[in-house]
């Protein structure tokens, strides 16, 4: 899920493949397992894992959690295993009916999304009521957002979730906006140094993109859906 | 610290207050940005500051009579910013206007009645908002008279009111703004304003509109009084504006009243210190208007308002690039998260606690208590950093430790009056000094004098651990008692302050004050030059002792100069805080920047300050230096001792003290010391900058020996040992002389701790 | 998760004093805070005594103790 015209986006580094394993994300399959007791899934509904790539979180939620759970990503995932659920699709409007999963799993996607907004009114769309939408990504710790979106738009380095950390205000406000209630943020940022030490360890921390703002964190956010979406409110600033 | 009460620290910064002129806009137009901009030719981009925030920008640049020229600080030196002259000269020279982004349809109609100024802001904004709009009026061509348009070039008007066309707003014709009208509009649509101009709000037949939200007693309807003779044209537009908002709220269900407090022009509580800004005069304007050059020459007169007074005279704030608005929302982080740990910390821990932003702020913002408040809440949750401190509280265990610490009465005495209290960076720094003080003090002084050694505790204060220095303030207090509660005769400014607000109880009296009083040291030597006067930071809040000092160089025949920032403004020499432990680099810019400040030699009377200058390479005498100097030749400033050198000044001091004044047998010293160890200069330069000290080193090659922890490498006669303590590792390169010596060529170390892995 | 390889270099010409051993590479761990790492570093094959050289030290492990204390 990259834009148009990037150099290699950091995810499909092979580096990152060593150091972080296959799910290329901070806290791995064990942080996943995490967040789904944490979650409450409705028991033996659908659940989707949003911009799954390989496909190993799909598998690993169907043999470890018995959940049917089936994946979506913008390309075809290279080297999954065959006969899992697959749909190629783009977040913004996903190949499921109203109301008809029990979860959407999305880590570390969301920041890398055009549009989150869309597409977080596009999980709350398929989502039944009381369906659980579980966030893990990089957020900006910092307020002074905009220095970062500036430079990074500047030098226009490979999209990663490290350039386009969430800005957790934002969030919450277009959380509210789709309809849907936090249940639950954690700030998991050692999960994220852990994986910056591992790359630093193995002489790969060159390919880290440089956030002039402070550091990224990474977090853990379940949202509910029981809100009633709202009109978009906009801020002439 | 909950949130409300971090949402009152953070208001007491007021760097984040907008502009006088913003403040003073009735649209709050970013006049600071747009000058800005305008001043580095950037037309196009300061044209985009006005199209951000006025509405019909290209017919309100050209009519705006610029209200906040009367509010500009620049009046104050000059005359204020002509800024209805460069919008005039921006709206007419930018190439490019931003496109509008009206937002999608809401499905919700609103009516507006009426074509004047108050009507057409109200038709924009609704019509970004994605409201329909209808504008009902007598006829378009009343437009430019309703509107105070003559002025602008037909050609323009037309091309804005075609703009307002694009975004969805209808112009109805033939409308008689009756009561009728209204009635009929306000069934037919979700809510309805009325330009005063076409129809006050009084012939309205209706109580008067509330002036914050203009809405009146008739649901969905909202009007204004008539507007005063000469109303500024952006008032007007704000009227239209204040309208609009206000049928956006009803529309989306929200309060009408919350946040509205500076909708209305309001007086910035920026404060911008001025007394250094030159006066200079207005660019006049030509009567064809401002050219490239001369809007460049009048956007260059603005001050660009903004208050870091702190800021600009700390090395620390100014080096994590904000101020302390945000650092304190960078502290607490405001994101209500459940934050398991906490960012910034060495922003936390980089704070001197000295004190001067408070004293420069005008709203006296704590940034004291909250890095301070911030440091014993990561201690308290275990999240401060080990490395943070370490050093700084083990050299406070050794000070305090029996290798250096001295409780004693004065030598043949059961009880004494006094009792010198040096700290323990003086005996660190100066060892002959404070013997020799100590030796006059017990001469002159009635009553006797004992002497006690130990640290007051500021570097546990400092670093945020409550428990520590509660223990050592506990320690130091018994040592008082058992000694009969005499007077502590203070040498160390920040003994001084600890003991005042930690140990209350007890007399205290400077050692430069008791000199005056009781008799001052027979043959003192004052250096040829000038000397300049640099107060410690913690004399910042004590009026007297800085006096005291005064007093003393007055007695010593000296009249030191003092540097730009002083007594009460004095600067951190970068000790205070610990500074040095959490950030060595910022520790020594914050050093060298002081020391560049005092003309000629220093002189102060702080230990530490002392070694911190003359380490950033300025030549700096302690006030000890004069009154009791090694010989009758004028005292030059000595170098700062090293970090082993320091420990070894204290414990030989107190050998020496021992062996001397009490004839008591000094305790056996450690194995590791029997080591015959020599140092190759640069181990000797490599451990100072690493913060590696000699008895680390003696330590290890003491235990690796004896724990066979030693590696060697082929055809080297260099070998490696290691040695964890207890929470660093240390390595030492070493070789043995033909003695049996060691001479160490390197020294490193490391945190982590590394274990085998069973394979 | 796999071990990670952290030196270059070829340690073969170091031995432990006490072992005699020449150092080989062993898979080791390195604990700091609440966070640990499994590295390849040289290591007795005896006693396990584990070499650290000053660049990795200064280097890679001060740099990751920085990241993990500021986090």
């Amino acid at each position: 899920m990259t834009a148009d015209g990037c150099a290699q986006p950091l995810w499909r580094h092979p580096v990152l493949r060593a150091v972080a394993g296959q799910t290329l994300r901070p806290g791995g399959l064990d942080f996943t397992d995490q967040a789904v007791h944490l979650a409450h899934i409705p028991g033996d509904s659908r659940v989707l894992d949003l911009g799954c790539g390989t496909g190993a979180t799909v598998e690993h939620l169907r043999s470890h959690h018995a959940l049917a759970a089936v994946g979506v990503d913008l390309a075809i995932p290279q080297g999954a295993k065959k006969g899992l659920p697959f749909a190629q699709a783009d977040a913004q409007s996903l190949p499921f009916r109203d109301a008809s999963l029990g979860a959407v799993i999305c880590e570390c996607v969301l920041s890398l999304l055009p549009d989150q907004r869309a597409a977080l009114h596009e999980c709350r769309r398929v989502l039944m009521p009381g369906g659980r939408l579980i966030l893990a990504d990089l957020y900006h710790r910092s307020i002074s957002t905009t220095a970062c979106t500036a430079t990074t738009t500047a030098h226009s380095a490979a999209k990663s979730c490290v350039t386009h950390a969430l800005n957790i205000d934002t969030l919450r406000r277009d959380l509210a906006d789709a309809g849907m209630r936090v249940v639950l943020l954690e700030d998991h940022t050692r999960l994220l140094a852990e994986l910056a030490a591992r790359m630093i360890l193995v002489g790969a921390s060159d390919i880290l993109p440089e956030c002039p703002s402070k550091r990224p964190g990474y977090l853990l956010l379940i949202a509910v859906t029981d809100g009633i979406p709202t009109e978009a409110h906009h801020d002439d600033g | 610290m909950d949130q409300a009460e971090l949402h009152r620290i953070e208001a007491r910064c007021i760097q984040e207050e907008p502009p006088r002129c913003r403040a003073a806009c009735p649209l709050h137009v970013d006049a600071r940005e747009f000058c800005t901009l305008l001043a580095a030719g950037r037309i196009d981009a300061a044209w985009a500051v006005l199209c951000r925030t006025l509405p019909l920008p290209g017919i309100l640049a050209r009519i705006c009579d610029a209200p906040c020229r009367a509010a500009c600080l620049r009046s104050q030196c000059g005359g204020g910013i002509d800024m209805a002259a460069l919008e005039r000269f921006c709206a007419t020279s930018a190439r490019k206007t931003p496109p509008l982004h009206p937002l999608p349809s809401r499905g919700k109609n609103a009516a507006i009645i009426g074509c004047g100024l108050p009507a057409l802001a109200a038709a924009w904004d609704l019509a970004r908002k994605g409201f329909a709009v209808r504008i009902h009026c007598r006829a378009m061509a009343d437009i430019p008279a309703s509107a105070y348009l003559e002025d602008c070039p037909t050609d323009i008007v037309e091309r804005e009111l075609e703009r307002l066309r694009t975004l969805g707003v209808t112009f109805v014709e033939d409308a008689e703004p009756a009561p009728k009208l209204v009635e009929a509009l306000l069934a037919a649509t979700d809510a309805v304003f009325v330009d005063p101009r076409a129809c006050p709000a009084e012939a309205l037949g209706i109580p008067a509109p509330d002036p914050t939200t203009l809405e009146t007693t008739r649901p969905g309807l909202f009007a204004a009084p008539s507007p005063a003779p000469g109303t500024s044209p952006a008032a007007l537009a704000a009227l239209g504006r204040k309208a609009a908002l206000s049928i956006e709220r009803l529309m989306q269900g929200a309060s009408l009243t919350a946040g509205r407090e500076r909708e209305a022009p309001f007086a910035s509580r920026l404060y911008t210190n001025i007394s250094d800004v030159a006066p200079l005069a207005p660019v006049p304007v030509p009567p064809t208007g401002y050219d490239d050059t001369s809007a460049r020459e009048e956007a260059r007169r603005c001050l660009r308002c903004e208050c870091m007074e702190c800021v600009r005279h700390c090395a620390y704030l100014e080096h994590f690039k904000g101020y302390p608005k945000t650092y304190a929302r960078q502290i607490y982080n405001n994101a209500s998260i459940v934050m398991g740990t906490r960012q910034a910390n060495t922003l936390i821990n980089s704070c001197m606690l000295c004190g001067l932003c408070e004293e420069l702020c005008p709203e006296h913002f704590p940034m004291v208590a909250l890095c301070l408040d911030a440091r014993r809440d990561m201690v308290q949750r275990g999240k401060m950093p080990p490395s943070a401190h370490e050093f700084a509280l083990r050299d406070m265990t050794f000070a305090n430790g029996e290798s250096c610490a001295v409780a004693k009465l004065q030598p043949g005495t059961t009880t004494n009056r006094w009792v010198f209290f040096p700290g323990c960076q003086l005996p660190a720094s100066a060892p002959d000094a404070v013997e020799r003080t100590y030796a006059h003090l017990r001469e002159t002084l009635p009553g006797g004098t004992a002497l006690l050694l130990r640290c007051c505790g500021a570097p546990a204060h400092w670093s945020g651990r409550q428990d520590l220095f509660a223990a050592s303030v506990d320690a130091l207090r018994a040592d008082w008692e058992a000694l009969g509660t005499p007077t502590l005769v203070t040498a160390c400014p920040t003994c001084a302050q600890m003991l005042r607000e930690h140990l209350p109880e007890a007399n205290t009296a400077s050692l430069w004050a008791v000199l005056g009083q009781y008799g001052m040291p027979p043959s003192p030597a004052v250096p040829a030059g000038p000397l300049c006067l640099h107060d410690p930071c913690t004399t910042r809040h004590d009026d007297a002792l800085r006096a005291q000092v005064r007093t003393l160089c007055a007695a010593l025949g000296i009249t030191p100069t003092e540097p730009s920032l002083s007594g009460r403004l004095t600067e951190c020499c970068g000790f205070g805080g610990l500074l040095a432990d959490a950030n060595a680099p910022l520790a020594a810019t914050v050093a060298a920047r002081r020391a560049e400040k005092l003309d000629g030699t220093g002189l102060t009377y702080c230990a530490m300050c002392r070694d911190l200058l003359a380490q950033a390479g300025k030549p700096c005498l302690h006030l000890l230096d004069l009154l009791f100097p090694a010989d009758d030749t004028p005292p030059t400033p000595r170098p700062a001792p090293g970090i082993s050198k320091r420990r070894e000044n204290r414990v030989r001091l107190r050998e020496r003290l021992m062996d001397t004044l009490w004839r008591e047998a000094n305790a056996p010293r450690p194995e590791h010391e029997s080591l015959a160890i020599a140092y190759t200069p640069a181990a000797k330069e490599i451990m100072e900058k690493r913060r590696i000290l000699e008895s680390d080193v003696a330590r290890t090659l003491f235990a690796a020996k004896r724990d066979g922890h030693i590696l060697a490498r082929a055809g080297s006669p260099r070998r490696l040992a290691t040695h964890r303590p207890s929470t660093v590792t240390y390595w030492v390169e070493f070789e043995c002389d033909a003695a049996g010596g060691y001479v160490v060529h390197n020294a490193w170390s490391h945190r982590m701790r590394v274990s085998g892995v069973e394979s | 998760m796999s071990t990670l390889k952290v030196l270059s270099e070829d340690f073969s010409n170091w031995t432990c004093e006490a072992c005699g051993e020449t150092l080989v590479p062993r898979p080791v761990t390195l604990d700091y805070l609440e966070s640990r790492f499994r590295v390849e570093l040289p290591a007795c094959p005896r006693c396990g005594l584990v070499l650290v050289p000053e660049s990795l030290a200064l280097g890679k492990m001060a740099e990751v103790e920085r990241l993990l204390e500021d986090k």
